[in-house]
C-alpha cells in the first residue's frame, strides 16, 4: 500500500530524513518510535504533504501512485489521514460545516454520493458516540477552547468520518489521561481492517498497549536503525533508546 | 479677488425652501460647514480618504424612484418593524411599523419635522458632539429624511427595527437617523444600505441617545453599489449603566467611511464596537472610532477586522480617551487584517490617550496572510486550496458576526457577507 524508498527530506535547508525505507501492507499496523528530534514528525508531515518539507531524494508510492507528486488535499482524498500531534484551532470555522465539506470532498473523489445535512449528522453522531464526544463540541469552532484530550478525540472523530485507507497518527497519545487514551485507542481499532493500514508515530510505548503493532521501527537521526515486532517496543519501554542512539538520554 | 463658493452651496440655496424643519438650524449648520469646507487629506482623521470626488461631483438629490416589494424582498424580514427609504426618502408603501408596541414611535424624520415636532435639541447635539466636522454639519443643513425612533422609559421593543436605504439612479441622500432610548429601554436596530451601479453619495449621520440603563443592539450593513461613496458618522451618548453593542459590516462602495464616536456620560456604561470590512477591486473602507471614557467605571471593547483582496485598502483608526476622572476604565481594542493579495493594503492606527492611572487598556493590531498551519490542517482533511481559504476567511469574519445577538440582524449580515465571500460585490 505504502512504499517509501530512500527518502531524504530537508526542513529549512537542514536534512532531517536521511534515507528512509519502509513498506506498509494492507492490514498492518506499524509503529515508528524514536527519541525527540529523530525525524518522526517530519516523516508524518512529508507523508501528508506539508509545505516547507522538501524531499531531496527517494520516492513514496501510495497504492501504486506517486504520492510526492500530489498536493496535501489530494493525498487526503486519496485516503491518507494525518492525526496531528497539535491539532490546529480554527476560530470561527464551524466544526460541522468543516467536517461535512471535508467528508464530501473525499466522497466525491471516491465516486460516492455526497451526504446531505441529515445523513451527515447521523454519521457524525455515530462516530462521536464511539469516541464518547459531546456532540455540542462539534458544533463549536474547530478545536477552539477544547482541552488537549478533546482535541485528540476530535482528530479521531474526523478520521472516522473521513474513513481513510492509511492512518498516520502523530503522537496521538501525548497529553491523554488513561481514560482518554483507552477511548482514543478504541476509536483507532474500530477503523482498522484488512484493507487499511496504520502508522503510529510515537515516543512512548503506552499507546501500543492498546493499539497493538505488527511492526515496530526505531527512527534515529533520520534513519530507521532497527525494525522488529512488538517486543521491540517492550524493550524500548524497559531500556530506553540508549542501545540504538548512543548519545540519547534515557527516555 | 473672487471667492470660490464651497461645494454644495448652490444645492443648499436651491433646496432649503423645501426642506422640512427649522430653517435656522440648517442655516447655522451650513455656516459651520462653509467655514471648514470638505476636509482635506491634511486632516489627520481624513488622511486616507480623499473627498475631492464627492466635492467635485456636485451631487443633486436623488430623484423620485419607485421600488416594488420584490425589489426589496431580499432584505425584508417579516418579524421586523421596517422603514424603507428609497433615494433617501421614506417609502411608506414598503415600510411596515404598524406592529410597533406602545411606548415606541418609529417614523421618518421628514414626517416628524413636517408635523412640527421640535427635534432641535437632538439634532443640534450633532454640532456639540462634532463641532468641526464639516460633513456632519452639511448633513444637518441638507438632511431630508431618515428615521426617528423614540422609546419610552422601561419599554422593551422585542421585534428588531430595520432601517433599509436603497439608492437608485444616482444622486445624493443626506440621511439622519435619531434614536432616543429612555431609561432601561431596549431595542435592536439594523441599518442597511444598498444600491445599484450608478455613482451616488450617501451621507448618513446617526445619533444615539441612551438614557441610564438603556440598551441598544445595533447592526449595520454597508452594501452600497460599486461606484458609490458612503460617508457615515454615528454619535453615541451613553448614560449610567447604558449599553451599546454595534456590529458593522462594510462590503460595498467605491469609497466608504464609517465613523463612530461614543461618549460615556454615566458610570458603568458599556460599549462594544465591532466591524468587518471586506474589500476587493480598488475599494477603500475607512473605519474610525473615538471612545471617550469621560466618567469612571465604564467598559469599551472594540474588534475591527478586514479581509482585503486585489488593491483594496482598509483603514482602522481607533482612538480611546480615558479622562482624568475615569478611573477603573476597562478599554480594549483589536484590529486584525488579512490580505489575500500582495497588492492589498491595511492601515492600522490605534491611539490611546490616558489621563487616569487606575485603568485597564489593551490594544493589538495584526496584518497578515492566512495562517499556514490552519491552511495545512484544512487541506490535510481533503479541502482544496480555494475551499480552505474560503472557510478560513469566513471563520475570521464569523467571529465578528457572532457578536450580533439578534438572529434576524445576524442573518442579514451573514447573507451580505456570504454574498461577498462567494464573489458578488456589495449586496
Amino acid at each position: 500500500m505504502l512504499e517509501i524508498k530512500n527518502l531524504h527530506a530537508n526542513v529549512d535547508g537542514k536534512e532531517i530524513l536521511k534515507g528512509i525505507d519502509l513498506t506498509v501492507n494492507p492490514g498492518e499496523v506499524h509503529a515508528i518510535m524514536g527519541p525527540n528530534g529523530s525525524g518522526k514528525s517530519t516523516l508524518a508531515y512529508v507523508l501528508a504533504g506539508r509545505d516547507g518539507y522538501a524531499v531531496t531524494e527517494g520516492s513514496v508510492t501510495f497504492q501504486g501512485k506517486d504520492l510526492l507528486a500530489m498536493e496535501a488535499d489530494e493525498r487526503a482524498r486519496e485516503g491518507i489521514f494525518l492525526g496531528f500531534q497539535y491539532p490546529v484551532e480554527l476560530p470561527g470555522v464551524n466544526g460541522m460545516t468543516f467536517l461535512r465539506t471535508a467528508a464530501n470532498a473525499v466522497r466525491r473523489h471516491r465516486g460516492l454520493v455526497e451526504l446531505d445535512g441529515i445523513d451527515f449528522l447521523k454519521l457524525l453522531r455515530q462516530k462521536a458516540a464511539l469516541l464518547e464526544m459531546d456532540e455540542a463540541l462539534l458544533r463549536r469552532s474547530v478545536n477552539v477552547g477544547f482541552s488537549g484530550g478533546e482535541k485528540k478525540r476530535n482528530e479521531i472523530a474526523q478520521m472516522a468520518v473521513l474513513d481513510p485507507t492509511l492512518m498516520v497518527l502523530d503522537e496521538t497519545d501525548s497529553g491523554l489521561d488513561i481514560d482518554a487514551l483507552k477511548t482514543v485507542s478504541k476509536g483507532i481499532n474500530a477503523l482498522r481492517g484488512p484493507e487499511k493500514a496504520t502508522v503510529l508515530v510515537t515516543h512512548y510505548h503506552r499507546l501500543l498497549s492498546y493499539v497493538e503493532p505488527d511492526f515496530v521501527h526505531i527512527l534515529a537521526k533520520g534513519r530507521i536503525v532497527a525494525s522488529g515486532g512488538k517486543e521491540l517496543a517492550e524493550e524500548l519501554e524497559r531500556d530506553g533508546y540508549v542501545n540504538y542512539v548512543p548519545d540519547a538520554e534515557a527516555a | 479677488m473672487s471667492v470660490q463658493p464651497v461645494p454644495y452651496a448652490d444645492q443648499f440655496e436651491r433646496l432649503k425652501p423645501a426642506l422640512p424643519g427649522p430653517a435656522g438650524l440648517r442655516e447655522r449648520a451650513f455656516e459651520r460647514y462653509a467655514a471648514h469646507g470638505f476636509p482635506g487629506l491634511k486632516r489627520e482623521a481624513w488622511r486616507y480618504t480623499k473627498l475631492t470626488p464627492i466635492a467635485g461631483a456636485g451631487f443633486e438629490p436623488a430623484g423620485e424612484s419607485e421600488l416594488t416589494p420584490a425589489d426589496v424582498a431580499a432584505h425584508v424580514t417579516s418579524d421586523a418593524l421596517t422603514l424603507v427609504f428609497v433615494n433617501g426618502r421614506l417609502d411608506a408603501a414598503l415600510s411596515n411599523v404598524e406592529q410597533a408596541p406602545r411606548g415606541v414611535t418609529i417614523e421618518s424624520l421628514g414626517t416628524a419635522l413636517a408635523r412640527g415636532d421640535d427635534l432641535s435639541d437632538w439634532l443640534d447635539q450633532a454640532a456639540t458632539d462634532s463641532p468641526d466636522d464639516a460633513l456632519v454639519a452639511l448633513n444637518t443643513a441638507l438632511m431630508n429624511d431618515g428615521a426617528v425612533i423614540r422609546i419610552d422609559d422601561g419599554v422593551r421593543v422585542e421585534a428588531p427595527i430595520h432601517l433599509l436605504f436603497f439608492a437608485k439612479r444616482g444622486g445624493m441622500a443626506q440621511v439622519r437617523n435619531v434614536v432616543v432610548a429612555g431609561k432601561g429601554a431596549r431595542a435592536t436596530i439594523f441599518e442597511g444600505y444598498f444600491g445599484g451601479a450608478e455613482s451616488y453619495w450617501t451621507n448618513a449621520v446617526n445619533q444615539f441617545f441612551l438614557a441610564p440603563g438603556a440598551r441598544i443592539e445595533h447592526a449595520r450593513q454597508q452594501g452600497e453599489g460599486p461606484s458609490a461613496y458612503h460617508i457615515a458618522a454615528s454619535r453615541v451618548r451613553l448614560g449610567e449603566g447604558a449599553r451599546f453593542d454595534s456590529v458593522a459590516a462594510m462590503l460595498g462602495g467605491a469609497m466608504a467611511r464609517n465613523e463612530t464616536h461614543v461618549t460615556m456620560d454615566g458610570t458603568g456604561a458599556h460599549c462594544r464596537l465591532a466591524g468587518v470590512s471586506l474589500g476587493r477591486g480598488r475599494q477603500l473602507h475607512d473605519n474610525l472610532t473615538v471612545v471617550d471614557h469621560a466618567v469612571p467605571g465604564c467598559v469599551s471593547d472594540q474588534v475591527f477586522k478586514a479581509v482585503l483582496d486585489d488593491q483594496a485598502h482598509a483603514v482602522f483608526q481607533g482612538k480611546v480617551i480615558v479622562r482624568q476622572d475615569a478611573q477603573h476604565t476597562d478599554a480594549r481594542q483589536a484590529n486584525h487584517n488579512i490580505l489575500l493579495a500582495r497588492t492589498a493594503e491595511a492601515s492600522s492606527k490605534p491611539e490611546l490617550e490616558i489621563f487616569a492611572d487606575d485603568v485597564k487598556c489593551a490594544h493589538g493590531a495584526t496584518v497578515g496572510e492566512l495562517d499556514e498551519d490552519m491552511m495545512f490542517y484544512l487541506r490535510s482533511r481533503g479541502l482544496d486550496e480555494r475551499t480552505a481559504r474560503a472557510l478560513l476567511v469566513e471563520g475570521f469574519v464569523v467571529e465578528v458576526l457572532d457578536r450580533v445577538a439578534s438572529p434576524s440582524s445576524r442573518d442579514l449580515l451573514a447573507t451580505g457577507v456570504g454574498g461577498w465571500l462567494h464573489g458578488r460585490h456589495g449586496r
